[in-house]
């Protein structure tokens, strides 16, 4: 059987900026304050009223990468990637040098101040493993999120993203980051919007 | 016991319910083997949440364990005010407020204690029941009359059931329309999932808020963006388009609706019986047989009743009348608001309101979800008949996809016990509204009471769950009122800024330290919200205060010895059909659905048995039994005068999804998320004053001045903006300051000049206003 790669779709169609998600991520993983590994953007709205504007939200968090820029700027070999495709780091290898936080195009990790070593999403790893979604997933008040393996065309992950092969996109694609979160584009009014990520 | 479930180290899960909102999502609670709340997350058994949560409802063992949380009874040592304490028991505190109650009631009539609470999420008939109790009037010194009470109240007048809240069927909904309702972010998880679902499958979306930051606007098949306040020229262009294009349900209007009714033209009073024959009923309302070219009353079976009879009629006194139908009498009222029309007064494109009504109209099925946006207008009662007439001309009331009746609405009311006698003569209304569908006082009348004395003293107020200061408007003047009683008892979470001013505060368990039931906002269910771990400290639950309480001052309309005694007695009540001991059990319990659902057999419990166009009830009560295109009684349109000074538009209290009403600032995982109050107002108005984003400003009314924080949007019309409610609370661990002296408070700017003339509602949500730059060093 072919390796797992673990991955997730966000349909921004869905999302409604509630939150949850963030709150659940601190939550379950005991994130302290300052530090996020899940953040959910306001994107606009811009345009004018009443009929020309657009707006969406828009989750952020660690992609995942295939080919992950922060992987190769750490000195230390503290941020690694699974053989499941997830991309983790070693508190006890990292020092806080940050490369890797200017590396990362995606803004998705931060240093914790008091620990002074970089942190961001580990896609609930402990969850996965089990069966289980990501908290985030577990939460997500509109069902927008759902993570699994993408590597298996029968996970719901791979139905999902299958059956709404027009809407995906792997953001910021030009960076040749080939992220493992995949979003599903807002069904309209978002054309100048998606621009911020890329499109 | 199938609801908690052991853990093999010795801990267990508890099935219980969230009560950080009116949705009461089932949750399960990890509780480890010393008692500890470890975590909570959604339980997915819940069939209207499965399994989905909230960051409130996340967030409960920070709230349980918050160190900033009240712990025991504290009685007032200083000054009002001056925040001097001393902690006493609960022996003590009831004691002495009970001997202070019997003080004041001595001196001054029971009808000097003011009950009251903020939103009760289940304690509603318990505060009431203390009122009553009281012998004399409930005053109801809550929010009723900007939240629940108009919208629930003319629901069951009009349709005898309660179906455009907790019932709407967004499953199974081919058109799903939100108007002046955010319930995706104020009570995601019972709607969001769904919504999301039913797009998927295609369907329609329509958003009806003056805001495009609401969090479906951008996704909406059709957003209308309307002024606030103006929507009832909006439901009354929608049913311009419904009737004159031919879209409404035909078999529905003449069967279930009271269409064929006949008045008598002119006055449009309904042609009852007695007014033929001085023999006949004066309660039996008639319709036009084809049949038998007869008029007979209205609940005769098998009648082809003529919706569009007109013609003349002897009366009993020997006079001639024109008589015509209530079908006939709602073209003529709808006729004139074509959608061009409206759209100068609601600023919606006219092809935006007839696209949206031609979409809702012609969904197979179709559901309207309505809430505050609506509900804090003085024109409410307009509104939301119209918006019931909507449903009901296209057919969408018990049916599968559209609004359903759900049962705990209509069994509510018995458990507050019947009204005093002298309730109607002690009611404090005035001149600017008679209230004639909400049967408690103006409370703004209320609080001017406990100032002046007149028309008589209100000495004492006591409350649950309940922070005036931050719902009512005007809050100077509410913060006057609450300095002028001689006792004011709060029980709450926190040490609020109601609370900084009470003789007796009383702290509250949360949803995890209590036992009690959740059956408001819960559809077809009634759950045991049990508690998932031993109170903390001194807290204990409002339901156990307002028992003990009333226990000591009223045995005999509390006779219950244990909360669960009560328990049992509202289950029997309200017919759930399960006792608590089998519910606490089970967790969940099915209810029977209201007699309505097959009101093809049964009807709905009104007069006419039918869902009311014109409702006898409204008229009997003394207002109007149709609706009309009333302006919000201030406004850019009726108070010219006021808006020369002031010509925005304010929207008071947008919800966030995080915190509830003025609760949960403190929460540092969640202030992190909105850190400060920002007032949203468009960016061209932003430009034209030269405020940046981020900066301090003014937002003055001719009430009063508040400053919150700038944030200009595209996303709204230049003459509206957006003010947040229930700032107050500073966090200590993220080093943010309180708020003190209603500085950011939204209700300092919100008026008392106007309100409902039936449900005694002011204009929060179309307060006028005006943004000011501050001057250096202000």
């Amino acid at each position: 059987m072919a390796e797992k790669h673990y991955g997730m779709v966000i349909d921004l169609d869905k999302c409604t900026g509630c939150q949850a998600c963030a709150v659940a991520c601190k939550m379950e993983n005991n994130v302290d304050l300052g530090v996020f590994w899940e953040r959910v953007y306001r994107m606009g709205p811009i345009g004018t009223y009443p009929d020309a504007l657009e707006m969406f939200y828009f989750p952020n968090q660690c992609m995942h990468c295939e080919n992950p820029s922060c992987i190769s700027v750490c000195p230390t070999k503290a941020t690694y990637q699974t053989d499941d495709g997830v991309v983790l780091v070693d508190a006890n290898l990292c020092f806080g040098c940050q490369y890797c936080i200017w590396a990362c195009p995606y803004e998705a990790r931060t240093l914790n101040p008091n620990t002074k070593t970089v942190e961001k999403c580990i896609l609930c790893v402990h969850r996965l493993e089990k069966g289980e979604q990501p908290m985030c997933a577990y939460t997500c008040t509109t069902g927008c999120r759902v993570a699994g393996d993408l590597n298996d065309p029968d996970s719901r992950v791979s139905q999902i993203l299958k059956d709404n092969e027009d809407r995906a996109y792997r953001v910021h694609p030009e960076f040749g980051n080939k992220p493992s979160v995949v979003y599903l584009l807002p069904r309209k009014g978002a054309e100048t919007l998606c621009r911020s990520i890329g499109r | 016991m199938n609801s908690q479930i052991p853990l093999p180290d010795g801990g267990k899960i508890v099935k219980t319910n969230c009560f950080e909102c009116h949705a009461k999502c089932g949750v399960l609670c990890e509780v480890d083997k010393d008692g500890t709340l470890v975590s909570v997350k959604g339980n997915p058994e819940d069939p209207r949440s499965q399994g989905r949560l909230c960051g409130k409802g996340l967030s409960a063992t920070k709230i349980l364990y918050d160190p900033e949380r009240l712990r025991w009874p504290l009685r007032r040592k200083g000054e009002r005010g001056a925040g001097d304490w001393e902690r006493i028991t609960w022996d003590e505190a009831l004691d002495w407020l009970v001997d202070r109650i019997q003080t004041l009631t001595n001196e001054y009539g029971a009808e000097t204690i003011a009950y009251g609470q903020g939103t009760g999420r289940g304690t509603n008939q318990w505060t009431a029941r203390m009122g009553n109790a009281g012998g004399r009037v409930h005053h109801s010194q809550a929010p009723g009359n900007i939240c629940l009470v108009p919208m629930m109240v003319q629901s069951v007048v009009q349709t005898g059931g309660f179906s455009i809240f907790d019932g709407c069927d967004f499953d199974n909904a081919d058109c799903i329309v939100f108007w002046g309702a955010n319930s995706v972010w104020t009570e995601a998880t019972y709607c969001s999932g769904q919504i999301g679902r039913s797009r998927d499958r295609g369907a329609k979306l329509i958003v009806i808020d003056p805001f495009f930051e609401h969090p479906l606007a951008a996704k909406a098949d059709y957003f209308v963006g309307v002024r606030p306040g103006s929507d009832p020229y909006l439901a009354m262009a929608w049913l311009n388009v419904i009737i004159g294009e031919d879209l409404y349900d035909h078999e529905f209007t003449k069967k279930y609706t009271n269409a064929a009714m006949l008045l008598i033209e002119g006055p449009n009073v309904p042609l009852n019986a007695q007014l033929l024959d001085p023999e006949g009923n004066p309660q039996s309302m008639l319709v036009f047989d084809k049949n038998t070219g007869t008029m007979v009353d209205i609940h005769t079976p098998g009648v082809d009743e003529d919706m569009d009879y007109r013609g003349m009629v002897k009366l009993a006194d020997g006079s001639e009348a024109p008589v015509t139908t209530v079908w006939n009498a709602l073209k003529l009222l709808v006729e004139p608001w074509t959608p061009e029309k409206a759209s100068e007064l609601c600023w919606v494109p006219a092809d935006v309101i007839r696209d949206s009504a031609r979409t809702y109209a012609t969904a197979p099925s179709a559901t309207i979800n309505v809430f505050q946006g609506v509900e804090e207008q003085t024109n409410c009662k307009d509104t939301i008949q119209l918006i019931l007439m909507i449903i009901a001309l296209c057919g969408n009331f018990e049916k599968k996809g559209g609004n359903l009746s759900m049962p705990f609405w209509t069994q509510m009311f018995t458990l507050s016990g019947p009204s005093p006698e002298s309730a109607t003569e002690l009611r404090m209304v005035d001149d600017r509204s008679p209230g004639y569908l909400n049967g408690s006082g103006n409370t703004n009348m209320i609080f001017n009471a406990m100032i002046t004395g007149e028309p008589y003293p209100i000495k004492g107020y006591i409350m649950v769950q309940g922070n005036p200061l931050s719902w009512s408007e005007d809050t100077k003047f509410v913060r006057k009122a609450l300095m002028s009683l001689d006792l004011l008892v709060c029980m709450d979470y926190y040490m609020s800024p109601t609370c900084e001013l009470a003789d007796l505060v009383l702290p509250s368990t949360h949803w995890t330290e209590r036992d009690y039931l959740a059956d408001e906002v819960c559809s077809e269910w009634v759950f045991a919200q049990q508690r998932a771990v031993d109170p903390l400290y001194e807290r204990r639950s409002d339901v156990w205060f307002w028992r003990t309480l009333g226990n000591r001052l009223n045995p005999e309309w509390w006779p219950w010895e244990t909360d669960e005694e009560l328990f049992d007695w509202q289950l029997e009540q309200t017919h759930a059909g399960v006792t608590w001991d089998e519910l606490k059990d089970n967790w969940i319990h099915h209810l029977e659905p209201t007699p309505s659902r097959n009101y093809q057999q049964n009807g709905f419990a009104t007069p006419s048995g039918r869902v009311e166009l014109y409702c006898v009830v409204n008229l009997v009560a003394g207002g109007s039994p149709f609706p009309g295109a009333n302006e919000p009684k201030e406004s850019v349109y009726s108070t010219p005068e006021v808006a020369k000074d002031y010509p925005l538009t304010a929207i008071t209290g947008r919800r966030y999804p995080i915190y509830y009403h003025s609760a949960y600032r403190g929460i540092p995982t969640l202030r992190e998320i909105v850190p400060e109050p920002q007032v949203i107002f468009h960016t061209s108005v932003a430009k034209e004053l030269g405020i940046e984003y981020g900066e301090w400003v003014w937002i003055e009314s001719p009430t009063g001045r508040i400053t919150m924080k700038a944030r200009p949007s595209d996303g709204l019309d230049p003459r509206v903006c957006v003010i947040p409610h229930g700032w107050w609370q500073g966090c200590k661990e993220l080093n943010l300051p309180d708020y003190p002296d209603d500085m950011c408070n939204a209700n300092v700017i919100t008026g008392s000049r106007a309100y409902s003339d039936d449900f005694m509602t002011p204009g929060l949500r179309s307060t006028l206003c005006r943004i000011v730059k501050k001057e250096g060093g202000e």
